[in-house]
């Protein structure tokens, strides 16, 4: 029997890029059957990013289309027209979830806004992604994931002190990643809740209002005299918090709590009585003097949490040492987005690797829709659907 | 308290919360990491808007968060924003095996579950935080710490400079993000004998980070190691008449930001070519931060908005309160947090068929927790 949470349930993704395409991969992850919806007039825009990676330009699928659709299959039917609209509804008509994240309003020009989903089925539940919200007057306001760290908060709380506010920038883009588990949290929990009873209903998550979630405590002490910007890397109630460049130019992170302070002094050798700057100013001198490998393990044994600044490739080295999961290989090595949990009754596993575009559309439509293969077959010819390989 | 808000006409069942038939206690050891408290304190506030009876334990001497700055009126406000909605008791040995008995789930840091005698008294659904893998091996850390090893540090800030961490408790409210999602996945297991199935959630915020920040890891094998950029990278923040705005855009937004900035410096034909404006980075954001100077972010977002194009105005905490996109969508709820001091609380960040889920004020501490929720 499968025991993986979500089995039994059936999701239409919309989702594109990493916000929406990343919240249905994690309900692929926790066992949903998640059915990737393109158009053969638009692909989910990771598909066209080769990021230079050979394979990819050579026609290969690219990294990070591949990163984060794996585990899910794919359809092609053109929206557009009345036909594939019709083919969606009737994969509504048959689905617990649509997951979208298209700019607002997209999807009620396509005919296919929550109130059409309801009417194909009264028990479906939309999740809808977007940069702003459903409503209000920046509803329309076009963003990325920076844009959304300026607007809710987080960019004004992130810079050097005395600096100017910092974003994550477009390789980290923090907002579209968090997004993805806050989604998966509520579209889980509504599939629970309907399952009880509760019915369909509509999600409206605005990755603008969880960015400012995320900074909840700021609100509560805004305009206030203890509000406070930027901080650097400082940060209460830690009594010292910073990064420090070693004898070979790598960095160091260090957070020292009060009751740290007696034992970093004896290891550095000076007084415990020196100011807090003062106190910063030895240990950068002292980091500077030694390699972190030397540094991190006697910071350690004085009871300091410290590490080594890894970048994106010397991560990889502490992998089934200090973190297990996060990524993972496909078959032939690549690497692949893995899970930010993990279940010991049901583990989180890769089952497939991400299907190219239409892959299972014929059989979709016939085992779910009901369609006859020469209606599939009519519906390619009139190039309202694509099917690999045709 | 208000107990959330419902479009009018709804039916009373309508309006129930979804986990209101849920139950959870969440407990950390004495010594647990500062980190895996928040974290563990968003993923219960999460359910306790979300309608979950959130027991919350804190040790005789109080909640350690009731430490953590910033205060308004003596109050921390990281406390206030964990705890709303919660009942917070007192903990002994007792407290904590009655309110497990009673619970259908918990949130524990790994330093309270491996030291909890009889892990068969544990409700079934049991989310575990750890900074590291179970099992590692690993000296002291901090959130902090686990930043630097997921790369994230390295991601962000100034490359002649130290790198930078996000700003507020980033690293353990989305490690809480992937616990609330762990759960709510195994709360969604069929019930066994109508109680929830067995299921442990192992979340570790070091593969959170590395989650997070999947894109700097080597998907194209050739391609050198990214960090962060600095004055090189393509999006900047420049000042402007009342503040900064972020300067984002894509390659396709680039005529348009020409329109938006009117400076013909800009649209000198080398500049059409992306190559070319990443090779001159610093020239390009100079020419628009001497413009944007003389206007204000308002003016700016005004702007951004008719053109489509996805700067950001950098508005502060106290801006974004009386902000009008947040007040059309009731983001924040006033909250009376003691002693005539009343704050702005942010909600649940999701509109549930058209309801939002109203925090409550934090409760005050008592030994017992109440038998129903509010």
């Amino acid at each position: 029997m499968n025991s993986a949470p979500l089995h039994g349930c059936r999701v239409l993704d919309l989702g594109i890029i990493t916000a929406g395409a990343a919240t249905s991969a994690l309900l692929a992850d926790m066992g949903a059957e998640v059915i990737k919806v393109e158009s053969p007039s638009y692909r989910d825009p990771f598909r066209l990013w080769t990021a230079g990676d050979p394979a990819a330009q050579a026609g290969g699928v690219p990294p990070f289309f591949r990163a984060t659709n794996r585990n899910k299959t794919s359809i092609s039917l053109d929206l557009k027209h009345e036909a594939g609209r019709a083919a969606f509804l009737r994969l509504v008509a048959e689905s617990d979830l649509v997951v979208e994240n298209f700019r607002r309003g997209v999807l009620d020009r396509l005919g296919l806004g929550y109130e059409a989903l309801r009417t194909a089925n009264p028990e479906i539940i939309l999740a809808s992604i977007s940069s702003q919200g459903e409503t209000g007057p920046d509803a329309a306001y076009v963003s990325y994931g920076s844009t959304l760290e300026a607007v809710a908060g987080l960019a004004w709380m992130t810079g050097y002190p005395e600096g100017p506010p910092t974003i994550s920038g477009r390789d980290v883009n923090y907002p579209d990643q968090v997004v993805a588990l806050f989604a998966a949290g509520m579209i889980a929990t509504a599939w629970r809740a309907r399952r009880d009873g509760a019915g369909g209903t509509h999600l409206d998550m605005s990755q603008r209002e969880l960015t400012s979630f995320l900074c909840g405590e700021a609100f509560l002490s805004a305009g206030s005299e203890t509000a406070s910007a930027r901080t650097g890397n400082e940060q209460a109630p830690h009594r010292l918090q910073d990064c420090f460049c070693d004898r070979d130019g790598d960095w160091v992170a260090v957070t020292i709590d009060d009751a740290e302070v007696d034992g970093l002094c004896r290891l550095l050798g000076v007084q415990a009585m020196l100011s807090d700057a003062e106190i910063k100013t030895e240990l950068r001198v002292w980091i500077a003097e030694r390699p972190a490998s030397e540094a991190v393990p006697a910071l350690a044994a004085a009871g300091i949490a410290a590490a080594m600044v890894h970048n994106g490739k010397s991560l990889l080295g502490q992998q089934h040492r200090l973190w297990d999961s996060a990524l993972a290989r496909a078959e032939d090595g690549g690497l692949l987005k893995g899970f930010p949990f993990q279940l010991a009754e049901a583990p989180l596993r890769i089952e497939c690797d991400a299907p190219g575009v239409g892959s299972h559309t014929a059989e979709i439509l016939m085992r779910i829709a009901g369609y006859s293969r020469d209606e599939v077959a009519a519906l390619a010819r009139d190039g309202i659907i694509e099917v690999a390989g045709e | 308290m208000p107990s959330g808000s419902c479009a009018a006409g709804q039916s009373r069942e309508a309006a129930i919360r979804p986990l209101h038939d849920v139950a959870i206690v969440e407990a950390y050891a004495l010594d647990a990491p500062l980190g895996l408290r928040l974290a563990g304190g968003l993923a219960g506030r999460i359910a306790a808007d979300l309608g979950a009876r959130v027991v919350k334990l804190v040790p005789q001497g109080g909640d350690p968060l009731d430490r953590v700055a910033p205060f308004i009126g003596g109050t921390s406000t990281v406390a206030a924003f964990l705890n709303a909605g919660k009942q917070i008791v007192l903990e002994d040995d007792e407290a904590l095996a009655r309110q497990l008995a009673e619970a259908d789930a918990t949130i524990l840091d790994c330093g309270l579950h491996a030291g909890l005698a009889d892990l068969a008294d544990l409700p079934a659904v049991v989310a575990v935080l750890s900074l590291f893998k179970p099992g590692a091996v690993h000296g002291p850390a901090s959130a902090f710490t686990v930043a630097a090893l997921g790369g994230l540090l390295d991601m962000v800030g100034d490359p002649e400079r130290e790198p930078l961490r996000l700003g507020g408790h980033q690293m353990a409210y989305s490690t809480g993000l992937a616990a609330y999602a762990g759960l709510a996945a195994a709360l969604c297991k069929p019930k066994v004998a109508g109680r929830p199935a067995p299921e442990t959630v192992q979340v570790s915020m070091l593969d959170t980070v590395v989650w997070l920040n999947w894109k700097s890891a080597p998907f194209v094998a050739s391609a050198p190691a990214l960090t962060r950029a600095g004055a090189a990278a393509e999006w900047q923040v420049v000042r402007c008449a009342d503040g900064w705005i972020a300067l984002v855009y894509q390659d396709a937004d680039w005529r348009a930001l020409c329109d938006m900035v009117d400076d013909p410096r800009l649209r000198a034909p080398c500049f059409l070519d992306r190559a070319e404006r990443l090779r001159r980075a610093g020239e390009v954001t100079q020419i628009i931060a001497e413009r944007f100077l003389s206007r204000n972010r308002k003016e700016l977002h005004a702007a951004a908005l008719a053109r489509r194009l996805p700067l950001g105005p950098v508005w502060s905490p106290e801006d974004l309160v009386a902000d009008a996109q947040n007040v059309s969508r009731g983001l924040f709820a006033t909250v009376d947090l003691g002693e005539g001091v009343e704050a702005a609380m942010p909600r649940l960040p999701v509109i549930w068929g058209g309801r939002i889920f109203t925090p409550d004020a934090p409760a005050p501490v008592r030994r017992e927790a109440m038998a129903d929720s509010p």
